[in-house]
This record gives structure tokens, sequence and C-alpha cells, in this order.
């Protein structure tokens, strides 16, 4: 029988992709981020924009960002969310993942809200690019 | 020198069983604390921890706002809530003073934002009253009892009802 190496569940490597929108940052599973490309290039698919569930506060800060085009997976499709501010790409170990604390799980607004980033001295919001494309397009 | 009777002295001596025993009165640990002026308790095997205010908060967005963000202690994510909804009082989700009350009950753990952490105390059970009706209505489905804490009314509240009915969206 081969000898079987088990890595510690917290010593694996997470993708992620961090979507910054003024001082604002939310995360997306990398595998689920296709493409970015700057809006002004043209696509045939279905584009949602992010500011129709960002707070006003936020809108206001990023007035003037230019914004970009990310294509994201869905449930079985891909789309396109326009979105006001920078793209930055990320590994960390799985130890920065953590679960949603049980009483958001249960009082969040957001559908797509998955769960919570440990990254530099942070604690930010990872959310699934599949619920939020029905939020977007319930809430557009 | 005059002689005390044996009967004086067992029936002394059965007074200070009795004291004994009133010493023994069961006592509960209360965590008394203010919100909007004010002053409420939770039982203190509810409170795992008081959490000095100024832990960073980290907001998080897609929450009700009287989720107030997360902290990270020592590792864990912890969620922190206000109670000004649910109970009804004027104060509210502006709050960043005061402590936070690590809470668990109804198999949620989660950081309650006070405004002021005024004591902990064991309190004889017999000086906690029965609630009266002139309650508030809000308070009514969360208070255990009230006690009187240096001049002033407390209200304790259910720490389980008080969580139960946060996750099921009220407040």
């Amino acid at each position: 029988m081969g000898l079987v190496l088990t890595v510690p569940v917290d010593e694996l490597d997470i993708s992620l992709v961090l979507l910054h929108q003024g001082q604002q940052t939310l995360v997306l599973e990398a595998s689920q981020v296709v493409a970015c490309q700057p809006l002004r290039e043209m696509s045939n698919l279905p584009l949602l924009k992010f500011s129709d569930i960002s707070p006003g506060s936020l809108a206001r800060e990023t007035r003037n960002t230019p914004s970009l085009k990310l294509t994201l997976r869905g449930e079985s499709d891909v789309w396109q969310l326009q979105f006001p501010g920078g793209v930055e790409f990320i590994e960390l170990k799985a130890s920065c993942l953590h679960p949603l604390p049980p009483l958001m799980q249960k009082r969040r607004c957001w559908p797509a809200i998955k769960a919570l980033i440990e990254y530099q001295g942070r604690i930010l919001l990872l959310v699934d690019s599949r619920s939020l494309k029905n939020q977007l397009a319930l809430q557009s | 020198m005059s002689n005390t009777s044996v009967d004086e002295l067992l029936a002394r001596k059965a007074e200070a069983v009795d004291e004994i025993v009133d010493v023994d009165e069961p006592l509960v640990k209360l965590v008394i604390f203010a919100l909007d002026e004010r002053f409420f308790a939770f039982k203190g095997e509810f409170i795992k921890e008081v959490i000095p205010a100024s832990e960073p908060l980290f907001f998080v967005p897609g929450m009700p706002a009287s989720l107030q963000g997360v902290i990270n202690l020592r590792g864990d994510i912890e969620s922190v809530i206000l109670l000004q909804g649910l109970l009804q009082l004027t104060g509210g989700s502006e709050s960043s003073g005061g402590s936070i009350l690590l809470g668990e009950a109804a198999g949620i753990r989660t950081g309650i934002r006070v405004d002021r952490l005024l004591d902990v105390v064991d309190l004889p059970e017999s000086l906690l009253q029965a609630t009266p009706e002139s309650l508030p209505e809000a308070l009514q489905p969360y208070v255990d009892a009230l006690f009187e804490f240096q001049g002033k009314a407390v209200t304790l509240l259910d720490l389980e009802k008080v969580l139960d009915a946060y996750q099921q969206g009220w407040g």
C-alpha cells in the first residue's frame, strides 16, 4: 500500500481576485473570473453593474474611477460585471479563509456573501459570482 | 459570672447554622451594562469575554445596520451586533465606544456592543424581582427579571431569547 500524505487544510493555497472599490475590497475566487478588460471593449455577454448593490457612499467615492469589465462564471454560463475600481490577483493560505459567523449567515442581505478573508490585517468579504449574478439581476 | 442555659446555647447554635445556610443562598453572576442610558444585565454564564472597544472592527457590506461588522479575536472571526433596534431604544448604529460583550446562547456566539460596562456582580437570587406588567412592550419578550444596582433599576435580559429573536430577523 502506498504512503498517503495529507496536507493540513490550512496549508492549502487559494487563488483570489480582489476588487478594490474606494475604501472597500470585495473578493472573488479566481476560478470564477474568466477575464478582465476595459469597459469600452465590446461584448455580447450580459452585463450587470456592481453599483446596483453598492451603497451610495461608495458610488460617490468611485464617481471618477474608470470602470472595468470582469467576465465571470455563472451557474452554467458566463456573464460580465461592470466594476468601478482596481483588480488584484493574490494567493493565500487557506488559514486566511473564514466561514461566515452563524449570525451573519442568517442575517445577510446579499445572498452572494459566502465567506470572509483575512488579508493584510483586514477582513474582506468573499462573494460567489454565481449568486452575485442572480442578486444583481434581481436588483437592477 | 452568669451561666447560660444549655437550651439557650443550643438555640444560639441553631441560629448560627441558619445563618450559615443564609450565606449559601444561591448567587447569580450578572454582567451589568448601560445601553442608551438604561441599565441592563446578562447572566454571566452566557458572557464569555469582555472585549475593549479599541478592538478593530471591520465593516461588512450586505448586512443589516444592526450588524456592525466583525472583529478578529485571536484568529476567530466574531460578528458584532447592536441591540438598540431589537429593544427599541433610541441609540444606535453609529455606536463605536463602550465595550463588546462576547455572548454565547441559542447556538450562536456573537459580540454585543454596549455603551458602558458597569460591573460584574454575584447577586443573591432572592434579589431578582418578577417583571412588572408596566414594562415596555418591546422589552417584555426578552426580560427575565429586574433588580436594583446602585439605586437604579436594572433589566435582566435573557440572552437565549435575545439571540433567538435576532437570528430570526428581529432588530
